[in-house]
This record gives structure tokens, sequence and C-alpha cells, in this order.
């Protein structure tokens, strides 16, 4: 049984709702999440601030210590109370 | 950390150190081959130092040679001019103990209680901690050096780690897994959180509260949406705290806000940003303080060096009596 043209139209409009409502709750999880990101970077800190964690830190000073020999490298070990790269 | 922020330092030790960072204390503390070297290196250091932390920037050879030593490095520090005044000590020790392969450096069989794993199918999650000013509902940075008790700190954030058991975070999965379930956040969490990760510990170490320090806390976790193999739940809640002991008055009220995405595949949590923004009050002589407190939370997916280190909280007791 093909189904009315009304009901083709109802159908139509609730799955158009649906999607709407799928859409919009996306766009509000997205926002939400963006605002938060913001927020995060803003504790976390950017810039110069961080940048000494593009350095190739290893926090193993035995695992450091095994390269720097077999690479023929000084050893640079910055070690303060509670781990520097933590606590700024 | 500013003296390695310039991009020649950044490169300098990059291409020609083997860069590594860690704790004095628990190195010092360590009971195996690596604790052993570490005491070695800091010996003559420790000599001539009228305190007990051996803590500061140590260059040195694989064998243990130590070539240069800085023990407070700040921001003003010519770190480019210390770093190759240094490659050039370490280039006129003998080539026995400089080569490429010329020094053997066996395998460590490690101290187990010097590196505390993080718990089986459990949750780590990096936390920034950071001094923020606020005017209106506007949060920023501060933009100028925190003082207290005489004291200048720099207005960076403080970075620590979280880790979560297997049986928080399935504790933090409703049962049934529809929009509007709810859960509150499990106990034994909610309050480490509270009391080890919602505290100021940018200027001082006295900032960890106590358990008989909550006020109130009210954490819980909504699912907001599903599909066949993730849900989506939002976290909320809010949190005070109060202290008094002795001339330590403090207080501070705060509220959490954040976003998770759960795998129904892994059963892990994938995504985990929360923010925690507080007004801690602390009395200073006779002044009330207000200080806006900012807290950051994300998961460690094991992409940065840092993400294998233990909470901060675990650290100081590794080092026990």
């Amino acid at each position: 049984v093909k189904p009315s043209t009304h009901v083709k139209v109802r159908l139509l409009a609730l799955g158009l709702s649906l999607g709407l409502l799928a859409y919009r709750g996306l766009h509000a999880w997205e926002a939400r999440q963006q605002d938060l990101g913001h927020l995060q970077a803003l504790i976390r800190g950017e810039g110069s601030e961080v940048a000494y964690l593009r350095i190739p830190w290893t926090t193993s000073l035995w695992k450091g210590r095994q390269r720097a020999a077999a690479e023929g490298k000084p050893m640079l070990v910055w070690s303060m109370d509670g781990n520097p790269l933590c606590n700024t | 950390v500013l003296a390695f922020s310039k991009p020649e330092v950044i490169k300098l030790v990059t291409d020609r150190f083997i860069p590594i960072a860690g704790d004095d204390l628990l190195q010092s503390h360590r009971r195996d081959a690596e604790g052993d070297f570490f005491r070695s290196l800091i010996e003559p250091v420790s000599n001539n130092l009228a305190y007990d932390s051996p803590q500061g920037i140590y260059i040195c050879s694989a064998k243990g040679t130590l070539v240069s030593y800085v023990r407070n490095p700040s921001q003003d520090m010519d770190a480019k001019a210390l770093l190759l005044a240094a490659l050039g000590d370490f280039e006129r020790l003998p080539s026995s103990e400089r080569g490429p392969g010329a020094v053997q450096v066996p395998d460590l069989v490690a101290d187990p209680a010097a590196e505390p794993q993080p718990p089986a199918e459990g949750l780590t999650l990096r936390v920034h901690t950071r001094c923020l000013e606020r005017h209106g509902s506007h949060w920023s940075r501060s933009s100028k050096p925190l003082e207290i008790h005489n004291m200048r700190f720099a207005a960076t954030a403080q970075n620590d780690h979280l880790w979560m058991t297997h049986d928080e975070v399935a504790g933090m999965v409703p049962a049934k897994l529809e929009k509007g379930e709810r859960v509150p956040m499990p106990e034994s969490l909610a309050t480490r959180l509270c009391t080890l990760y919602l505290a100021d510990t940018t200027r001082d170490g006295s900032g960890w509260w106590q358990a008989l320090e909550i006020v109130s806390k009210s954490i819980h976790l909504t699912v907001d949406s599903t599909t066949d193999h993730h849900a989506l739940l939002r976290i909320e809640g809010s949190v005070e705290l109060a202290r008094e002991r002795g001339a330590d008055v403090r207080s501070m009220k705060a509220t959490l806000q954040g976003l998770a995405r759960y795998s129904k595949d892994t059963r892990q949590f994938t995504t985990w940003d929360m923010v925690v923004l507080g007004e801690l009050r602390y009395l200073l002589g006779s002044q009330w303080v207000e200080q806006p407190m900012g807290f950051a939370f994300e998961r460690a997916d094991g992409t940065l060096a840092t993400d294998s280190l233990p909470p901060r909280k675990l650290s100081t007791r590794m080092i026990g009596p």
C-alpha cells in the first residue's frame, strides 16, 4: 500500500525535524567543545611559555644515558625539586 | 622553562645534547644503578651547597664526568653561551669517554618503587593549574608576577597528572547509555580531584586540601547523545572547600564543566576535556586576597614525554622517610 501524499509530507517533515535536531545537537556539542578548548588553552599556556616542550626531553635518566653513550653526545640533565617539565 | 624557549637554544639542545628532565629528590632516592649514577653526579655539587637540594642543570658525559652545572637556571640566563661552553669542555674529554659507543651502559634493573605505573585499563589526565585574572565574565592570564609571603612567582601554569583506576572509569558510565542518564563521579575520584587537583600549586607546596576541608561537592556525568559506537557525556558540578589551619585560612568555590567521549567498543574514554574555574580567597596578614584560579584537564594520549610521569602527590610519597 502506497502512503498517501499527506503521510509522505508528514514523514518528510519528521525526517527534517529529526535531522535539524541532530544537527543542532551536534552543533551545540561542537560549540561547547570549542569554548572548553579556548579555556583549556588559556590555562595550559602557549607560545614561549610552552616552547620548551618542543625539545625532545626524555624523563628517564638511564635511557638518556644509554642514548648519550651510543650517540657520543653530552647529557643535559635538568633536575629540579619536582620534574621541571611539570613544575614550571 | 623560559631559559629553553628561544629557537636557537631549542635547536642546539635538540641537535647536540641528550636532554633529560627529572626530579632530583626522586632520583637521589632510587635504589638501583640509575640512583647510584645520579648520586655520583651530584656529589661534587652537593658538597658545596648550603642547601639539601641539588637541583639545577648538569651537563655531563655518559661516563658521569660533570662538565657544567647551573643551580638556578633563570629566564635571563644566556643558555646558548652556557651550552656552547659546555660542548667545548665535553669535546676536550678523552675520546674514550665521549665517542659514540665508547662507554657501555647496560640495561637497567629498575627499582620498582621508583617507577610507579598507571592503573591498568584506567585513564590518565593532564592537569594544568594557573592563577587567572577576572574582569566580569571574562577570564585572562595574570599579566604580572604573583607575590605571596614576600616571594615572587612567575605567573605560569603548573602541570600534573591524574590517574583514574579501571573501577573509577567504569563508575562514570551509566548502566543505560541513553540520553539524560546521569551518574555521580565516584567518591574516591571526586575526593582526589578536589583535594589534589583543585588546589593552588603555583606558588607554594601547601596548596593541597585535606578531605575534611571539602565543604561540599557535587559532580555528575550526564549522557548527552549516543551512536552505535560511542556516547557523549557532559561533566558538570560545583565544589566548595575551606581551611583554617592556624594562620593558613583559605576557601574556594568552583564550578566544573566538561565533555567526554566514551567508546562503547573499547569501553574507554577517548576524550576528556574539563575546565574548573574557581574563586580562591585567602587571608594574608589581616587582608583577604581574592585569586581567580583555572584548572584544565585533558586526556593524556602518550604523545608527550611528560605523559608517563606519575601524579605529583604520589612522587612525594615515594621519597618516604
